[in-house]
């Protein structure tokens, strides 16, 4: 029903009415045997499909996405500090300065 | 036009004349509906129009004949509905048409039996058919269209002449089929209530005695309200109903059907095969399925987008928008599959911020509070079962079915 078509147009007068869905009309008094195709029709619906299995394409991205985000966050920020001392160490002059900082990263990281 | 004669006019006047005398007398319903099909176009009809042009003095003829003259306040506005529709005066041939069979149902009222109902089920048909193209030609000339209504008013008569006891009310079904098509296309849906009251409450009609094309139709347009007032169960109940007992060889009228039946489907946790789509040209719904599927709320945001016209349009737009929340839960459901698969004894114990992180891949940016909000709204509905554990930002899920199934009826409201 194109209700929604009245507002917009604006003016009444010209509007015009549609049901796009308008059933066809049946012969008078036409008869049909539906038996077979009424069985076959009545067949198309599935109502198990709610299943347990996470093996299609769209469930192994999840698993994916799930996985790969907690992983990264584990490896990635400890990595990120070393790398950010390291830079820092450059700026430094003392060669014994450098020798006694990466002792101690290491000792931090095994910890 | 080819030319006609005087003569030839005449004869093929008097020939319809005597056919619908005779018709009448011998109550012979199939000759008689020929003669009022009007939209059928049959080139005796089309002719019959040329030869009123041709001979002029047709009423004159109609009211001197003893044979014809009982008929006149049928045939003589019969005629003149004709000759308008002939030439394209839709308007005008409406009205004839109207005002011959307002006569027609006077003297169908007056016969004992049902012999000329299907000549009746014509008539209205002709009726609404005429209306909506008078209709078409007021819209065209800037004026304002009011055939149609007039049409529905005059059909709901014919309806209170077939709501008796005799034999005559099996025509009910197919007269609340044609008001059924006229309120639909107006929009005024709500004046169906009246007419589906009589035929479900009143105690003269036996719904199993209808003939079953009336029935279908009927199942049809009710299902479709049952939709539009998202009563899921009875939709579910009458649209099945029109299709399984629909000719199979209707496919625009099972293709209608389907159209409002798989959103109702989906409703209440059903998916139709992929076969029923691509059979019916339904492809519009086939994203939406595959959404369900998965649990991928993304596929259901760019279905939903993409055929947004057609489902505001059929209206079921806001029917499909709702699935969000059984998408939601599928998703959910795969989740705690996945981490049982991984660590079974913490899975019932799902952080908020794992949803948040599979709803951002799927392009949703939601903050756990509204992750929280939108796991409370599944819960309230029972889709999902458990509590929160609001502190540390874990819903606690049952251990015991924590999905609950729809099992064929909708989410609670």
């Amino acid at each position: 029903m194109e209700i929604e078509t009245k507002a917009a147009i604006g003016d009444p007068k010209i509007d015009l009415f549609e049901d796009d869905d308008e059933f066809e009309e049946f012969q008078i008094n036409q008869e049909w045997d539906e038996k077979e195709e009424g069985k076959e029709i009545a067949q198309q619906w599935e109502d198990d499909w709610d299943d347990d299995d996470v093996n299609d394409d769209f469930s192994l991205q999840l698993r994916r996405e799930l996985e790969n985000n907690s992983e990264k966050s584990q490896v990635y920020a400890p990595l990120f500090f070393l790398l950010l001392r390291l830079i820092l160490l450059f700026v430094r002059q003392s060669l014994d300065g450098i020798m006694l900082y990466c002792f101690s990263v290491i000792v931090e990281n095994s910890w | 036009m080819a030319y006609m004669s005087m003569g030839e006019a005449h004869r093929r006047i008097t020939d319809y004349l005597n056919r619908f005398s005779d018709a009448v007398s011998s109550q012979d319903v199939a000759s008689l509906k020929q003669l009022l099909s009007f939209s059928s176009n049959s080139p005796s009809l089309l002719s019959l129009a040329d030869s009123l042009n041709v001979f002029q003095d047709a009423n004159r003829l109609i009211k001197q004949s003893d044979n014809y003259s009982p008929f006149a306040d049928i045939t003589v506005p019969l005629f003149r509905s004709l000759q308008h529709y002939r030439t394209g005066n839709l308007v005008d041939a409406y009205l004839a048409f109207e005002k011959s069979a307002n006569a027609f149902i006077q003297e169908f009222r007056n016969w004992e039996s049902a012999w000329a109902l299907e000549a009746l089920y014509v008539i209205a048909y002709e009726i609404r058919v005429l209306a909506e193209r008078a209709d078409r030609e007021l819209a065209s000339n800037g004026k304002s269209p009011e055939k149609l209504k007039a049409a529905g008013s005059f059909l709901m008569k014919v309806f209170g002449v077939l709501a008796g006891k005799g034999s005559k009310r099996v025509g009910a079904l197919y007269l609340t089929c044609q008001l059924f098509k006229i309120y639909f296309k107006l929009g005024t849906v709500h004046l169906c209530r009246s007419v589906i009251r009589s035929i479900e409450t009143a105690r003269i009609f036996d719904f199993e005695e209808f003939p079953k094309r009336d029935k279908v139709t009927y199942m049809y347009y009710t299902g479709r309200l049952e939709v539009f007032n998202e009563n899921f169960p009875a939709a579910d109940q009458k649209l099945s109903y029109a299709l399984i007992n629909c000719n199979p060889r209707s496919e625009a009228n099972i293709r209608m059907i389907l159209k409002y039946l798989i959103p109702v489907k989906l409703s209440i946790g059903i998916l139709p095969k992929d076969w029923l789509l691509e059979k019916y040209n339904l492809v519009e719904y086939s994203n939406i399925v595959q959404a369900l599927r998965r649990g991928d709320l993304r596929l259901l945001r760019h279905a939903l987008e993409e055929h947004e016209d057609q489902f505001l349009r059929s209206g079921v737009y806001l029917v499909l928008e709702k699935l969000e929340l059984q998408v939601y839960q599928r998703l959910f459901k795969k989740i705690y599959i996945i981490q049982k698969q991984k660590d079974p004894s913490k899975a019932h114990q799902m952080k908020l911020d794992v949803i948040v992180k599979a709803l951002k891949w799927l392009e949703m940016d939601m903050d756990v509070d509204e992750v929280e909000c939108i796991v409370a709204i599944l819960i309230h509905k029972n889709l999902v079962k458990g509590y929160f554990a609001h502190k540390s930002k874990v819903v606690v899920l049952s251990k015991q079915d924590p999905f609950p199934k729809l099992n064929g009826k909708p989410v609670n409201s």
